[in-house]
């Protein structure tokens, strides 16, 4: 269900899991996104932080294992088949296909994810604000991510939040 | 084929050296991993790890964990594969499980709900980020944003479901590759 790498699949979760299903409320999903960028390791530990939500420990268990085995084994069997077809001339023409698919896919997820703060002016203006502090001040994303906590911890402490 | 400057030494040394990008991978992991494994232990060049990184993302599920299957498997088969993935994931479920769960326990308290959604936003804004650095090194930018465009449309202003509009803009994506020289 999961074509197409991780953080691009956000959206595709948030139209499944919280407007066709109701599994879990936007702001339920926007805090496991949260919690899986505060956290190391890979985006994909966003579906442990969902999972935990709807089922706990097993659920965590489950959900990672699902999004994680199926899909790595098939990444490994292209692994295979490509290669041996390391050098067919349609391969990087495959691959140049891909990239600004990719690309639109990303943009799509930051726009998703800025979307559920769309009636919260003061919260949407951090997205640009931590663009800006990634890509021209080159600032870790940890960083950016703790200190838009306090900032939002602080908001909310002034009853600015609704 | 370009060579290939440094291998890794053992499927032992690919779980350490993916366990430790991963520890060390705060809101995402492919910044880290594109600086360790090229820059640092120039097991693969840049170029190659950004056309590894797009087939990746395109296959279905993760893509870092994908990348991580494909790298080891280029190394030392299944074996390496295996040992790349298990340094990826496992060693980092520990504390953002622990998050999780103080998460959950805390959800009631506004402050915390605050630090949160302002937390998505920032990542929000980190995706963005990442989308304009993908953005700036394409070859062909013009119908690369034009495709980009229509992904966006599809996907983030339609709402369609994704696996579609994969195959739709996948397939016009595809065309116009083909039809380069």
């Amino acid at each position: 269900m999961s074509l197409g790498g991780f953080l691009v699949v956000i959206p595709e979760m948030q139209r499944y899991l919280v407007i066709e299903r109701s599994l879990l409320s936007p702001a339920q999903l926007a805090a496991s996104i949260a919690i899986g960028q505060a956290a190391p390791g890979p985006n994909v530990q966003l579906v442990a932080v969902i999972g935990w939500q709807i089922a706990g420990a097993m659920g965590a268990a489950v959900c990672m294992l699902a999004a994680v085995l199926p899909s790595v084994a098939i990444a490994w069997g292209t692994r295979r088949l490509g290669a041996r077809f390391t050098h067919d001339p349609a391969m990087p023409k495959l691959r140049a296909a891909l990239l600004p698919i990719s690309l639109g896919l990303m943009v799509s997820a930051g726009s998703v994810v800025a979307s559920t703060e769309a009636h919260q002016p003061l919260l949407l203006a951090l997205v640009p604000l931590a663009l800006w502090l990634s890509w021209r001040l080159r600032l870790s994303p940890i960083l950016i991510v703790v200190g838009a906590g306090f900032v939002g911890f602080a908001f909310a402490a002034m009853g600015w939040l609704v | 084929m370009a060579h290939r400057p440094n291998t890794p030494q053992s499927p032992v040394q690919l779980f350490r050296v993916f366990a430790g990008l991963s520890l060390a991978g705060f809101g995402g992991v492919l910044p880290i991993a594109e600086d360790r494994l090229v820059r640092r232990e120039r097991w693969i060049e840049e170029h190659d790890f950004y056309q590894t990184l797009s087939l990746a993302q395109i296959l279905p599920g993760p893509n870092i964990c994908n990348m991580a299957v494909m790298l080891g498997d280029r190394f030392f088969g299944l074996r390496g594969a295996l040992a790349a993935l298990a340094g990826l994931i496992l060693p980092p479920l520990l504390p953002v499980l622990a998050l999780a769960f103080f998460y959950t326990a805390w959800s009631d308290s506004p402050l915390v709900s605050g630090a949160l959604r302002a937390m998505a936003m920032a990542a929000a804004g980190l995706m963005l980020a990442m989308a304009l650095r993908l953005g700036s090194g394409l070859s062909h930018p013009r119908s690369d944003y034009a495709i980009a465009a229509l992904v966006v449309v599809a996907i983030a202003v339609l709402r369609l479901p994704l696996a579609y509009t994969l195959l739709g803009v996948g397939a016009l994506s595809l065309a116009i590759a083909l039809r380069r020289s």
